[in-house]
C-alpha cells in the first residue's frame, strides 16, 4: 500500500467514498431484482389490481385492504399501538435467540465437521433432535421455562441451530481433502486448517445454512408470540384476529416479511462481500 | 536424503456384498534418494505411485516397512496384528496419526508437495498462496511480502501477483504451486503428475521453467509420472513400476546433459530402454 493513502487528509473522503460504493454494491444485489424492467410482467401489475379491485369495489375493501389503506394503517398504529416498541421487543427477541443459536450451532459444526471422534459422539444426539418440528417445542418450554423472554429466545434458538449446524458440519466435512493434505504438509497446525482452510472451503455453505435459520427463526418468533407475551409483532398480529382488523394484520405481515427480507439480503451481501473469490471469473 | 524400506501398502476394499478383502497397491517398494538428486517414478496409472509419495510426504502410513528422511522416521508402519491394531486404533482415536500439532504450526518434515491438482486455496490470491506457507515455514513477517514477489516472478507469475486462481489457467496455477512449493526452500519436493492436466505446449514450457528453478535451489525433487518421455527428459535417474501391486521393476539411471531434446537420439534409446522393463515382465 503506497504511504500517501494512509495520510489523515486523504482519509475522510476516501472512507466516504467506500461507504458510498458499498452501499451502491449493497443496494444493486439487494433491491436490483425488485426494482427492474422485468417487475413490470408480474408484480407491478398485481399491485395495481390489488390497489384497484377493492376501491371499485370487486373485492370487499374489508377483507381485502388495498395498499393505500396499509399505509394509513400503519401510520395509525405507529401512533395509537405503539408499534415501534412491538418491532423492538421483537427485534430483540430475534436478535438473541438467533445470536446464541449461531454463536453455540458454528462452532459445533466446525467441531463435528473437523474430528471424526467428536462427530460421532455428538451427531446421534442432533440426528434424533434435529427432526422434532420446532413448533412442537412451545408446550414443554413454556411449562419449563415459563411465559416470557427466555422462553422465546430459546424458541427462536431452535428454529435457528440445527440449520446451521447442519449446514457448517456439511460443509466442513466435504472440504477438498487435497487441500488439507498441501496445508498438512506445509506444517500448519490443525487450528490453522480450521481458520485458514475449512471455513473458507464451508462458507457457502454457512451462509446457506444461516438464510434457512432466519427463515425458520421468525417462524418460530411468530409462533412464540402468539402463544406468550403482550408484546411483540406476531402478538400484534394475533390481536388484529381478534378484532377482525385484517388491515392491522397484513401490516403486520408485511413487517415480517420486509425483515426477513432484509436480513436475507443482508446475507448475500456478506456472501458477496467473502466469496470474492468465488465469484471473480 | 529419502530412505525407503521396504514399503507396502494395502487397503481393505469392500466388494459391495459385505465382504472386505485387502487389496495391495504396493509391494516391498526400497529406493534411497541422495541429497539434491531429481528422480522419476515412472509406472501406468493405478500403479500406486501417489499412495508412494503420501507415504514419503508423512500423509499415510505404511504397511510394512518404514521411510526415514535426513535419518528421522515419517511415520510407524500399520500393527499387523489385529490386537495390535486396535490399541493403534485407541491410541489415535481423536486425532490420527496423521494430523499436526493442535495449534503450533511447524512442518515435520522438510517436505514439500505438489498435486496433479494443483491444490493452490482458491480463496487466496497468489500472493497470498505463498505468504500462507511462508508463514506456516516460520519465515519472519517483514520477509515474507519479499520472498513471495521473488519466487513468484521466478516462475513468471508477477503479472499476476493479486489474481484469484480462479481467474488462472490450469499452467498458471501449477506455476503458482510451483511458487509455492520452492519459496518455503524445502529439502525435498515431492510432485505427483504435476503436468499431467495442462496441455503440451504449457506442459514443456513447466518442465523447463522446472529445470531452470531446481538447478539454482539444489532441492531433491521426486516426481511421480505417467510419461516417461518427460522422466528422461528431466532426471538422473528412473524407477520403473510394475501395474497394481506396484513394486520398482528396475532403475535406469542417465547421465546426459541438459537440456536434453525429446526428439534425440540418446533421449529416444533411454525411452526405450525404460520401456523394455514393461514389455519385459
Amino acid at each position: 500500500m503506497p504511504a500517501d493513502a494512509l495520510t489523515p487528509a486523504g482519509a475522510p473522503g476516501r472512507r466516504q467514498r467506500t461507504l458510498l460504493r458499498e452501499v451502491k454494491l449493497f443496494w444493486r444485489s439487494s433491491f436490483g431484482s425488485l426494482v427492474s424492467r422485468e417487475s413490470l410482467t408480474v408484480l407491478v401489475p398485481l399491485l395495481f389490481l390489488w390497489e384497484l379491485l377493492p376501491r371499485f369495489g370487486l373485492l370487499p375493501a374489508s377483507l381485502v385492504p388495498p395498499p393505500s389503506t396499509l399505509a394509513t394503517t400503519f401510520y395509525q398504529m405507529l401512533l395509537k399501538q405503539h408499534l415501534l416498541a412491538h418491532f423492538g421487543d421483537s427485534a430483540l427477541r430475534f436478535v438473541l435467540g438467533f445470536g446464541l443459536a449461531v454463536l453455540t450451532a458454528f462452532p459445533l459444526g466446525v467441531l463435528m465437521g473437523w474430528n471424526r471422534f467428536i462427530r460421532k459422539h455428538c451427531l446421534p444426539l442432533f440426528q434424533i433432535l434435529a427432526p422434532i418440528p420446532p413448533p412442537a417445542w412451545v408446550p414443554v418450554t413454556m411449562i419449563v421455562l415459563g411465559i416470557g423472554l427466555p422462553m422465546q429466545v430459546f424458541l427462536i434458538f431452535l428454529g435457528v441451530f440445527y440449520p446451521v449446524l447442519f449446514s457448517t458440519y456439511q460443509g466442513i466435512s466435504e472440504t477438498n481433502p487435497r487441500y488439507i493434505a498441501s496445508a498438512r504438509v506445509f506444517g500448519a497446525s490443525e487450528f490453522t486448517i480450521i481458520t485458514h482452510i475449512h471455513i473458507w472451503h464451508a462458507l457457502g455453505s454457512v451462509i446457506m445454512g444461516i438464510r434457512i435459520g432466519i427463515a425458520l427463526g421468525l417462524v418460530m418468533l411468530v409462533v412464540a408470540e402468539m402463544q406468550s407475551g403482550a408484546s411483540g409483532i406476531g402478538y400484534l398480529l394475533l390481536r388484529g384476529k381478534e378484532y377482525f382488523q385484517i388491515d392491522r394484520m397484513v401490516v403486520c405481515m408485511v413487517i415480517l416479511g420486509g425483515a426477513g427480507w432484509l436480513m436475507t439480503e443482508v446475507m448475500k451481501y456478506i456472501e458477496l462481500k467473502l466469496a470474492v473469490w468465488r465469484i471473480e471469473r | 536424503m529419502i530412505e525407503a524400506v521396504g514399503i507396502s501398502k494395502s487397503f481393505p476394499v469392500p466388494d459391495g456384498n459385505g465382504v472386505t478383502t485387502e487389496t495391495a497397491v504396493l509391494q516391498a517398494v526400497s529406493l534411497t534418494v541422495g541429497d539434491g538428486a531429481f528422480v522419476s517414478l515412472v509406472g501406468p496409472t493405478g500403479c500406486g505411485k501417489s499412495t508412494f509419495l503420501e507415504i514419503l510426504a508423512g500423509l499415510q502410513a505404511p504397511s510394512q516397512g518404514e521411510v526415514r528422511i535426513n535419518g528421522q522416521r515419517v511415520l510407524e508402519p500399520l500393527p499387523a496384528t489385529p490386537d495390535g491394531m486396535k490399541a493403534y486404533r485407541k491410541r489415535h482415536r481423536f486425532l490420527s496419526p496423521i494430523a499436526n500439532s493442535l495449534f503450533r504450526d511447524k512442518p515435520r518434515h522438510d517436505i514439500a508437495m505438489i498435486f496433479q491438482d494443483y491444490a493452490v486455496f482458491p480463496w487466496m490470491t497468489a500472493r497470498q498462496n505463498v505468504r500462507f506457507i511462508l508463514g506456516l515455514r516460520g519465515v519472519p513477517k517483514g520477509e515474507r511480502e519479499e520472498r513471495a514477489r521473488h519466487y513468484l516472478s521466478m516462475v513468471g507469475l508477477e503479472e499476476a501477483v493479486h489474481s484469484y486462481p480462479s481467474r488462472m489457467s490450469g499452467g498458471m496455477r501449477q506455476r503458482l504451486a510451483l511458487a509455492r512449493a520452492f519459496s518455503a526452500e524445502p529439502g525435498i519436493i515431492l510432485m505427483d503428475e504435476p503436468f499431467a492436466a495442462v496441455d503440451a505446449f504449457t506442459r514443456e514450457r513447466l518442465q523447463d521453467d522446472l529445470l531452470r528453478i531446481w538447478e539454482t535451489s539444489g532441492t531433491t525433487i521426486v516426481l511421480a509420472t505417467h510419461d516417461v518421455g518427460e522422466a528422461v527428459c528431466l532426471s538422473d535417474e528412473i524407477y520403473v513400476f510394475s501395474p497394481a501391486p506396484g513394486a520398482i521393476r528396475g532403475r535406469v539411471p542417465i547421465s546426459i546433459s541438459r537440456p536434453r531434446r525429446h526428439q534425440s537420439t540418446d533421449v529416444q534409446q533411454l525411452k526405450e530402454q525404460v520401456l523394455s522393463h514393461f514389455s519385459g515382465a
